[in-house]
């Protein structure tokens, strides 16, 4: 099979686990709404948007702090779906949800493949 | 975390104390497997944001693997087998 065939499957793969992340947790969670909605814009667009896509910046309040943590700040709203609009307050609770159900869902996939592989 | 000052209330949000934020970043901090362990006077919080997001990285390049082998799995695996229909009926949705 060729190397375009095995890239769309994977990426297929990963959608599949994003999907089923977001399905897990529903809509209680702002990052989870915000991948819903990234998903389902990619199923109805057919295709998957490369990054680099400028998003409107809602105004946020920030309190802040020294500059080291803008800066992080900033880096870690691009990684967590919906960061851009969140409040510091509330990029950090997410963040912390975030993390554990993708810690989870690796843990899974891992505990699932090595099972697959005997 | 101690060079913060008292900054001018915004009209309409509630009051954010920086208490609440450092609960928050140790929160935060008891997540990352590289740093839970140490005492949080120790560590900024800009040093935890920054192990958030290598961590985040390193998660989501986690899934991108996985998802390649699987890829590779299901492309060598008898294709009678029942995981593997499991599998791919998932996949087709």
């Amino acid at each position: 099979m060729s190397s375009k065939d095995s890239h769309r499957r994977s990426q297929k793969i990963t959608i599949a686990a994003y999907s089923s992340m977001v399905r897990a947790v529903g809509t209680r969670r702002a990052w989870s709404r915000a991948l819903l909605f990234k998903l389902r814009s990619q199923a109805r667009r057919g295709y998957v948007v490369k990054r680099r896509c400028f998003s409107v910046k809602k105004r946020r309040v920030t309190k802040k702090a020294s500059s080291g943590e803008l800066k992080q700040a900033e880096k870690l709203r691009s990684l967590v779906p919906g960061g851009e609009a969140m409040e510091f307050c509330e990029l950090l609770e997410e963040t912390a949800d975030y993390i554990k159900c993708l810690a989870t869902q690796v843990i899974r996939a891992y505990g699932k493949h090595q099972k697959g592989s005997r | 975390m101690s060079s913060r000052r008292s900054r001018s209330r915004q009209p309409g949000t509630s009051r954010i104390t920086d208490d609440q934020i450092n609960q928050l970043v140790s929160q935060l901090q008891q997540l990352l497997p590289e740093i839970r362990n140490r005492h949080s006077d120790k560590v900024s919080a800009a040093k935890v944001l920054q192990e958030t997001c290598n961590y985040i990285r390193s998660l989501h390049k986690e899934v991108d693997d996985l998802s390649e082998r699987l890829s590779e799995l299901l492309a060598t695996t008898d294709t009678s087998s029942a995981e593997a229909a499991i599998i791919r009926s998932l996949l087709m949705q």
